[in-house]
């Protein structure tokens, strides 16, 4: 890939990577360490990478760089965010908060593969190279990962 | 098929985005006949997130790069300025070969003075220029002028000769009595003009041959110009000042060709091609 596509990617894909990036590892600080060394890891292989596979590769150092952060790091750490102020419904916690939560129940790898699936709509087959899993892993990852989420959705309905 | 064993996996597909038409449409037929399960598929649809675009990464501006300056490195403009430098050599060589082969050439192969001119009179020259004879300077010097075809490269390339001799024929024809005798003839001179002693001649520039362009008429007119005697106020024999005004006249020729030459050259660019790169040089 030329400066050219470089530059395109760091514009097109440097929110999504932080995102995920942030989401993976919990941290925002080392959320903006994950994506800034993934782009230098890109713009080092640039003469490796094809423009069109440049985001693939983004998403695999980023998932890579942010998984080792959090086994290094121990478990994840939400920031709690301040509540909504003047809901129209506080006894129904917004269904996003809940979500995070849900998502903190996750082991890394299953937390990575839900973000890459929602986040950036991946099929299971490019999930599956991004993470280095099978395809058969990913789905039964992912199928694991979606009944969790579910079932913690369902239970805070149930208390609430 | 979905059966209530396996529904949950369509589900789940479902939510993934992994199901085709025809599966989603049973999905949607089954959830029909079930719907005790709706909730259930809601909650699954509920597990989709949503990527919130609120948050960005702040100064991405840093991540950018900027194009490299273009730096040649000094060893590729080394070579290149010296294959320019080996090529425009031998072009500017070809560009002289050619003008010269197309021209008179004189080679002057010694231009001498006779200490002992005056001792040692020397007729045969003093014949062959009867202005000068009329002066009566005496004729010490010489340059064996040849047309480029009849020169002989033995004499020629000969450094070190100071016998001087004058040919027969020229004797012949450059009588004293002759007004202006030279002004049609054409300068085949001599190869060499004979001094009695070889001993007594000191050479101004000894072993220097120096080849310049010149025409039969051009060599009379400059005859002619040395009446004039540019060199009379010098406080020197007059055999010295007969071989300065020989050597002036020959430099001035030479001068002259060369620039012609330069002439010739600002109306010339050069154009060398190494690769798919170019290079002209204009002078």
């Amino acid at each position: 890939m030329e400066l050219k596509d470089y530059n395109s990617c760091v514009q097109e894909w440097a929110d999504p990577l932080f995102r995920f990036a942030y989401k993976c590892s919990g941290n925002e600080e080392d959320a903006r360490d994950v994506v800034q060394n993934s782009f230098e890891v890109l713009w080092q292989k640039r003469q490796e990478v094809y423009a069109d596979k440049a985001k693939a590769f983004l998403f695999q150092v980023a998932y890579r760089q942010s998984v080792d952060l959090f086994r290094k790091k121990g478990r994840i750490q939400y920031t709690e965010q301040p509540e909504f102020s003047g809901s129209s419904n506080p006894g129904n916690p917004d269904l996003k908060r809940v979500l995070e939560r849900a998502l903190s129940q996750l082991d890394e790898q299953s937390r990575a593969l839900v973000l890459l699936k929602d986040y950036e709509g991946y099929h299971y087959d490019e999930i599956a190279q991004i993470t280095n899993l099978s395809e058969t892993q990913v789905k039964v990852y992912l199928h694991r990962a979606r009944k969790t989420l579910k079932n913690y959705l369902v239970s805070v309905e149930n208390i609430l | 098929m979905v059966t209530l064993e396996n529904y949950e996996e369509y589900i789940i597909s479902y939510v993934d985005g992994a199901l085709n038409a025809a599966e989603l449409q049973e999905l949607e037929a089954f959830i029909a006949h079930h719907p005790e399960l709706r909730s259930e598929m809601s909650a699954y649809e509920n597990t989709r997130l949503m990527p919130d675009t609120s948050m960005i990464y702040a100064n991405k501006e840093a991540l950018l790069k900027q194009a490299p300056k273009r730096t040649i490195s000094l060893g590729n403009w080394r070579s290149y300025g010296v294959a320019a430098g080996i090529i425009a050599l031998i072009g500017t060589a070809i560009l002289l070969w050619q003008h010269t082969n197309n021209n008179h050439v004189a080679t002057i192969v010694n231009v001498t003075i006779n200490k002992n001119t005056a001792q040692a009179p020397v007729g045969p020259i003093a014949h062959e220029n009867p202005i000068k004879k009329d002066k009566a300077i005496q004729q010490p010097v010489i340059a064996a002028v040849n047309h480029r075809k009849q020169a002989r490269p033995g004499i020629a390339s000969a450094p070190g000769i100071n016998r001087l001799t004058v040919n027969d024929h020229q004797n012949n024809t450059a009588q004293p009595s002759q007004e202006k005798p030279e002004v049609n003839k054409p300068v085949e001179i001599a190869r060499i003009t004979a001094l009695p002693e070889p001993k007594t001649i000191d050479t101004i520039s000894p072993a220097k041959v120096l080849t310049a362009v010149i025409t039969p008429n051009e060599t009379m007119v400059a005859d002619k110009q040395d009446e004039k005697d540019p060199f009379a106020w010098l406080p020197i024999d007059d055999t010295k000042k007969q071989g300065l005004k020989d050597l002036k006249k020959t430099v001035d020729k030479t001068v002259k060709e060369v620039r012609s030459v330069t002439n010739n050259l600002k109306e010339t660019a050069l154009v060398f091609k190494f690769g798919k790169k170019e290079i002209t040089l204009n002078f």
